[in-house]
């Protein structure tokens, strides 16, 4: 993001912090589409998304009085903090219902998910490490700095496990 | 490599069209909205009378043995439970301060938030957890010239606070002529002074108990007698005595005269549990917290503590299985690559493994003790060398709480001439 986007997002949330609805919906509009994607990757249903979503937006307005602007990557990261923990509660509500390896809907995608089931497949079969990172790039478009404040690490570090799943998809897909 | 790029680019989710945004946002700002008057409502119930409260609050807690942790309890007890009545009484007061504002909607946001509630009033005692436990050992030694125990006490005197404060409220009521809140006001004093009795006369009977219990532990004798390099304790059952009473047994090893009780002081040999602790209304701030007392245990397992350390990746990770043992030893392999030749490569070109498992450079993981291989997998061009902790073969030694760093440094090699 170049330095006005940076101060932009950086005053949305002053304003939405004073109780600003209207610079809150902003936020909204910036974030929502990569919420959801990765949200749908990680729940049973659409509307299992949706839910999370909402209340991750919802628990942010309460969250962003607490929030201390530093940089839009370190923001995202804590969108996304948000995020999983509800997708996380929202799984031990219904521990025992739905197995987890089952959780991602197939609702949703652009494309008919069965054309592209060997990668899909992949994916699901990555080591934990290298399949959010996939998630969070492809089906979220992060950036390598976003993703490693989402994952409390450094972007070098994001970078290498990006690598590696990329190396990893294609040797399983060859197969 | 860029196809499977495509690939992954080509399966992201469709986003969200213009309705399911607008409908997802007017959710959202229902929920900011209900967020909004319920904090405005809160302040403002605590801003009119944020002293009562604070004392109904220290009511419930004197009521309930010291301890908040029970109003969470209470708020799950059921009728015939021994803390039903509390919990009765915590509701008439919310009820009470709802009828105040709007109803039905502060009803159910009430209903919605007595959780929340219950954790905040956690958090606020959270700081008393070791007092609490101090003040429980001084509730069944300490009392009055009047041989009142420390608890009858403490709930006499907040009974008396929180009175005067009805009394305030009462009086203001009046002046308001507002006769259908002095009629609540009324039953809601008449109530607290018939729950504070009964639990007085709890407090009473109980302290009766553990001075019984405590009279019985007098019996209990125990000698500490060093035997060549080993401490050997006995246990015997008799009248305690006190220095210059216990003669009687010449081989005794005890100190004439010192009370027993010390050799079971809370305070030498204090029992610990190890919890994660999650920080009521903050779910983000989870610490590895010890507690002293079982009473401190139950009430941090209410209000949603787990047992055992803090799981780093508890919370959002679950699929991770990086379980942590502490017979694990710890081993980070470090890659450095030197391009001060032809080299192009980083470290991201190289893949470690230790053993058979794949590690990430600079990342701590967790093994069994053991002799392992670091080893890598890496474009050509490079001589490698390992320092640290493995040898000049990448063979490393791991003994249990091992904490071992192996580093690999890849030179690119001179080119060819």
């Amino acid at each position: 993001m170049d330095k006005q986007e940076n101060t932009n997002l950086a005053n949305l949330i002053g304003e939405a912090r004073n109780g600003n609805t209207d610079a809150f919906r902003v936020i909204f509009d910036q974030f929502v589409d990569r919420l959801y994607g990765y949200s749908l990757s990680r729940t049973a249903t659409r509307e299992d998304a949706l839910d999370v979503v909402q209340d991750t937006f919802v628990d942010l307005w309460d969250g962003l009085t607490k929030f201390e602007y530093r940089s839009d990557e370190e923001f995202s990261g804590f969108v996304f903090k948000v995020l999983k923990r509800k997708i996380a509660k929202q799984h031990r509500a219904r521990r025992g219902d739905v197995p987890l390896d089952d959780l991602g809907s197939e609702e949703g995608y652009e494309i008919e998910v069965e054309d592209y089931r060997f990668v899909m497949d992949g994916v699901d079969s990555l080591s934990p490490k290298y399949r959010e990172v996939v998630r969070l790039r492809y089906w979220s478009g992060l950036t390598f700095g976003e993703i490693a404040a989402v994952l409390n690490t450094n972007e070098g570090t994001v970078k290498v496990r990006h690598h590696r799943a990329i190396e990893k998809l294609r040797g399983k897909i060859k197969k | 490599m860029k196809n499977i790029e495509k690939e992954l680019e080509n399966i992201k989710p469709v986003g969200l069209s213009g309705d399911d945004k607008h409908i997802l946002w007017s959710k959202i700002e229902g929920g900011i909205r209900a967020r909004k008057n319920y904090n405005k409502n809160m302040n403002k119930i605590f801003g009119m009378s944020a002293r009562f409260v604070a004392v109904a609050v220290l009511v419930v807690l004197v009521l309930t043995s010291g301890s908040a942790f029970t109003v969470s309890a209470a708020n799950a007890a059921a009728p015939g439970d021994t803390l039903f009545p509390v919990d009765e009484f915590v509701e008439k007061v919310e009820l009470f301060f709802t009828r105040q504002e709007n109803k039905a909607e502060r009803r159910l946001e009430f209903a919605e938030e007595r959780l929340a509630e219950a954790e905040a009033i956690i958090a606020l005692s959270d700081d008393d957890d070791s007092s609490t436990s101090t003040d429980n050992t001084s509730t069944s030694t300490d009392g009055d010239s009047n041989g009142r125990i420390g608890g009858v006490i403490r709930a006499e005197h907040v009974l008396d606070v929180a009175l005067n404060r009805l009394e305030a409220i009462r009086e203001d009521l009046v002046e308001e002529g507002d006769t259908e809140g002095v009629a609540e006001i009324d039953a809601l004093i008449a109530e607290l002074i018939d729950l504070a009795e009964d639990h007085i006369a709890y407090l009473t009977e109980l302290h009766e108990n553990i001075a019984e219990t405590r009279e019985e532990l007098k019996e209990l004798r125990v000698e500490a007698r060093i035997s060549g390099d080993e401490l050997r304790f006995r246990f015997d059952h008799r009248p305690f005595s006190v220095e210059g009473e216990d003669d009687e047994d010449e081989n005794a090893t005890t100190t004439p005269g010192r009370r027993i009780g010390r050799l079971f002081d809370a305070s030498e040999h204090e029992w610990k549990e190890v919890l994660c602790h999650i920080t009521p209304g903050d779910s983000d701030n989870v610490q590895t917290i010890e507690v002293g007392s079982p009473a401190a245990l139950r009430a941090h397992l209410a209000h949603g503590d787990d047992e055992g350390p803090c799981d780093e990746d508890s919370d959002d990770d679950e699929d991770e299985d990086e379980d942590e043992d502490e017979d694990d030893a710890k081993l980070t392999v470090i890659k450095v690559v030197v391009n001060d030749d032809a080299g192009t490569s980083g470290v991201g070109d190289f893949e470690l493994s230790v053993g058979t498992k794949e590690v990430d450079s600079g990342e701590e993981e967790d093994f069994n003790p053991g002799t392992y291989k670091v080893s890598e997998d890496g474009p050509d061009g490079y001589t490698a060398t390992f320092s640290g902790a493995c040898d000049s073969d990448g063979d490393v030694t791991l003994v249990a709480s091992d904490d071992k760093t192996c580093t690999i440094t890849n030179d690119d090699d001179e080119p060819s001439t």
